[in-house]
């Protein structure tokens, strides 16, 4: 009997979970899952990721036409760039799943911002006219966007040993470089929490993070 | 036998080990339009379009790569190092790879350098810490490194560049362009485009283009400096707009402040008969607009 690898079985999830496996390899990969906790455990994941993709909202419109295109910017720029693994799609098609959850989830952020400038729409010299209606939604929604992230970040430390100590740091060093200008965000956005410049740089930057840890969770193995 | 001389031999049968290269050369058929995957680790990857319906590798694999593994199925062509497992990621391969004109080409390292020239099919490129370089005149392209620099001598059609730290640099670019980086810094030099779609995080932004009649550019940075240069008679309508930084403009009007209580600058203004659009953000990168 062929040994089947970890790395077979990750690169068929998607496809076991669709059932498209022919009935023999099915078998096989799930004979490895039994095995497999780490395997398991990615199962699991990349389940409840499609689940969590498939229960958002489809469409989060802004109120008003306060930012023409902003949404659909957000929305329509490819989330993942990179196909390494390139002989394995239902890979790419399963960050593709986390990726299209996190940029609704950007998208929806931007959106209650956006939602919350127009109930607030007359400006006065108080910037901070507390609309309590964008915080809530905003903090519900950015909840999601910290797990989405989150998860992300714990693929990332799982294959920490399998890339290099330089490609290692170049991911790290510019994701710190996203998180401290998230953090001058926000300190701005503390400030003038309606100004609809920072909201737009804020999702642009929460995109950016994304982008880049789903970049690095699928680079090739180096060492 | 001399100890000395047997050392001697020893050395010398120790470095020939360790150096020992062996060539490669084979040639296979695929159609005009065809596809040519190639994957590689280390080492180097130079792809040259030619008129022949054919595929020729050349190149050396060091002692550390086990085989070249060149498969073909209908009009795809496909070429993987493949290394022995315990020098796995420190074999190197290079390759030199004629494919025909038009043929598509996919090309994927970790480190190895990846060079494509006078190839109009679709070009897809991706490594890790290789430099990549692109020349001739393409349709179709997709680069993206991480840390590795990413150089567009030219380019037409569709492009999208992205680094994570290294440079991109691209230069006699038309149609439609998207670049991305975060750490790295971008330099675009001459060209009409129909659109430009730029962000960067960090890295600085030295952008000297042209847009086309209804082109549309857009430029976001988070930190980093913008430095735009049009040409003396564009036409385009102008909104820049910056949280912290400053704009400063030597044709056209001055900015101004946005909010009496907050810091945000805006500078909005036409040129000529506002054909195009131009806009660029920036939270607390300078922006500077120059004419040529």
């Amino acid at each position: 009997m062929t040994t089947i690898t970890c790395d077979h079985v990750m690169d068929r999830l998607d496809e076991l979970l669709d059932g498209e496996l022919d009935a023999d390899e099915a078998t096989a990969v799930n004979d490895h899952l039994e095995m497999c906790a780490e395997c398991h455990r990615e199962l699991e994941a990349v389940r409840n990721l499609t689940a969590e993709a498939a229960s958002l909202p489809r469409s989060i419109e802004p109120d008003n036409d306060l930012w023409p295109g902003i949404a659909g910017r957000i929305e329509a720029r490819r989330v993942v760039r990179g196909r390494f693994g390139w002989r394995s799609p239902h890979l790419a098609r399963r960050i593709v799943t986390t990726a299209a959850a996190a940029a609704v989830l950007v998208a929806a952020v931007t959106a209650a911002y956006l939602a919350g400038l127009h109930r607030s729409s007359t400006r006065t010299a108080d910037s901070n006219l507390g609309p309590t209606t964008v915080v809530a939604a905003h903090l519900e929604l950015d909840a999601d966007l910290v797990r989405v992230r989150d998860d992300l970040m714990a693929r990332l430390e799982q294959r920490r040993n399998q890339l290099s100590p330089a490609t290692w740091s170049v991911v790290m060093d510019n994701l710190d470089v996203i998180d401290q200008a998230i953090a001058r965000i926000a300190v701005a956005l503390d400030e003038h929490p309606n100004d609809r410049q920072l909201n737009h740089h804020l999702a642009v930057a929460y995109r950016q993070q994304i982008d880049l840890l789903q970049r690095a969770t699928r680079l090739p193995a180096e060492i | 036998m001399k100890k000395s001389t047997a050392f001697l031999l020893l050395a010398l049968a120790l470095t020939g080990f360790a150096s020992a290269e062996r060539a490669v050369e084979r040639t296979v058929p695929l159609p005009a339009h065809g596809r040519v995957e190639i994957n590689n680790v280390a080492g180097t990857v130079a792809v040259v379009g030619w008129s022949k319906p054919e595929v020729a590798v050349s190149g050396t694999l060091d002692d550390n790569v086990k085989d070249l593994d060149i498969s073909t199925s209908g009009d795809r062509v496909t070429i993987e190092v493949e290394l022995n497992r315990k020098a796995r990621y420190s074999a190197e391969a290079h390759l030199t790879v004629k494919v025909p004109t038009s043929a598509g080409v996919d090309v994927e390292t970790v480190s190895a350098d990846i060079s494509v020239d006078d190839v109009t099919g679709d070009i897809d490129l991706e490594s890790v810490s290789g430099n990549i370089e692109v020349s001739g005149e393409t349709r179709s392209l997709s680069a993206t490194s991480v840390s590795g620099d990413v150089r567009v001598a030219s380019a037409t059609g569709r492009t999208e560049l992205e680094s994570v730290s290294g440079k991109v640099v691209v230069a006699r670019v038309t149609g439609r362009l998207e670049v991305s980086a975060v750490s790295g810094d971008i330099e675009l030099d001459s060209g009409t485009l129909e659109s430009l779609d730029l962000e960067t995080v960090s890295g600085s932004v030295r952008c000297r283009v042209a847009p086309s009649a209804g082109g549309r550019f857009s430029i976001e940075s988070m930190s980093g400096k913008v430095e735009l240069v049009v040409p003396a008679d564009v036409s385009a309508d102008f909104k820049i707009e910056t949280y912290s930084g400053s704009i400063s403009n030597s044709f056209g009007p001055s900015p101004r402040r946005t909010d009496e209580y907050g810091p945000g600058r805006e500078l909005r203004f036409t040129a000529g008969s506002g054909d195009a659009r131009i806009a660029v953000e920036s939270f607390s990168g300078n922006v500077q607009l120059d004419t040529d």
